[in-house]
């Protein structure tokens, strides 16, 4: 097991979650929430991954032959899905702001104040 | 085989895609659809009050036949035990209290109401039911997705599109981490 992979999902969700949190805009603040989905996608790959190992097609290779863990890639799969359904939500929410209020900033669109 | 373990999500899902359907014919008609959708989530409150006290603990559902075999487990399931299944009932039997609120709470009521507050309904179902934590982050998504275009529901305010985006992003958040918690 490499470390590497490991230190790249890191960098992600930190790179991710800056923007999250400084975000001035409400499209950016959801391309900063894919940033820290898509560090996800390389963690499960990274967990997945056997060295020397080939794709789990086991059409014309051996049954035995040493593969990585489809497991692991079907949960990425699905993960994608699950982010076009939450990112077409947002941005639906977006367009909404804007339409009603004019203004994308997310600071501009406050009403409830702790 | 038990057949309610499927069916307690089906029916929910199956109900919302009906009415989504059937929108422009039941266009004026709210009560009909506020009575489907109480009934639909009815049926559900029974049918996992029917599975927590009648299956023995840990009886496994798996979908399509798919059972373990040498130890190994490919496939999808659902497990119940008095606790889970008592814990999706306890969430049926809420959903149904809250849509009878809502009967009177909003003075119009479009069909998404209904059809987001039913699929809302099948992903705590599911939820609660699933039997591994692949499945669980999946229904948890499913649940999360209604959830946020429930929170926005009066688009027109200012309120819930703002609670929404917050509400969103936070719990997107949360869930992906705790989806490298599963992959970890």
């Amino acid at each position: 097991m490499q470390v590497f992979p490991f230190l790249v999902v890191a960098w992600i969700v930190a790179v991710g979650l800056y923007g999250l949190i400084t975000s001035r805009d409400l499209i950016h603040q959801i391309v900063c929430l894919i940033v820290v989905q898509s560090s996800t996608y390389v963690l499960l790959l990274a967990v997945g991954y056997v060295t020397g190992g080939v794709a789990p097609y086991f059409f014309d290779i051996s049954p035995h032959a040493k593969a990585v863990d489809p497991v692991v890639q079907a949960l990425a799969l699905t993960d994608v899905v699950v982010e076009a359904a939450v990112t077409a939500l947002l941005l639906s929410f977006a367009i909404q702001a804007h339409k009603r209020f004019g203004t994308l900033d997310p600071h501009a669109l406050a009403e409830l104040k702790g | 085989m038990n057949p309610l373990f499927p069916l307690a999500v089906v029916v929910p899902l199956l109900t919302a895609a009906a009415l989504l359907v059937l929108r422009v014919p039941l266009q004026g008609k709210r009560q009909v659809r506020g009575l489907v959708a109480v009934a639909a989530a009815v049926a559900v409150a029974v049918m996992l009050l029917f599975l927590t006290f009648r299956t023995t603990s840990g009886s496994v559902y798996w979908f399509a036949g798919f059972r373990p075999s040498g130890g190994v487990a490919i496939g999808i399931d659902f497990e119940a035990d008095p606790l889970n299944a008592g814990l999706a009932c306890l969430g049926a039997v809420l959903m149904t209290a809250s849509m009878i609120f809502a009967w009177r709470y909003f003075t119009q009521v479009g069909t998404y109401f209904h059809v987001l507050m039913l699929t809302f309904l099948a992903g705590m179902t599911g939820f609660c039911l699933a039997g591994d934590v692949f499945d669980l982050f999946v229904w948890f998504e499913l649940m999360g997705v209604s959830a946020y275009a429930l929170t926005a529901y009066r688009p027109e305010e200012r309120g819930p599109i703002q609670g929404a985006l917050n509400f969103a992003i936070t719990n997107s958040v949360g869930a992906y981490l705790s989806l490298t918690g599963i992959g970890i």
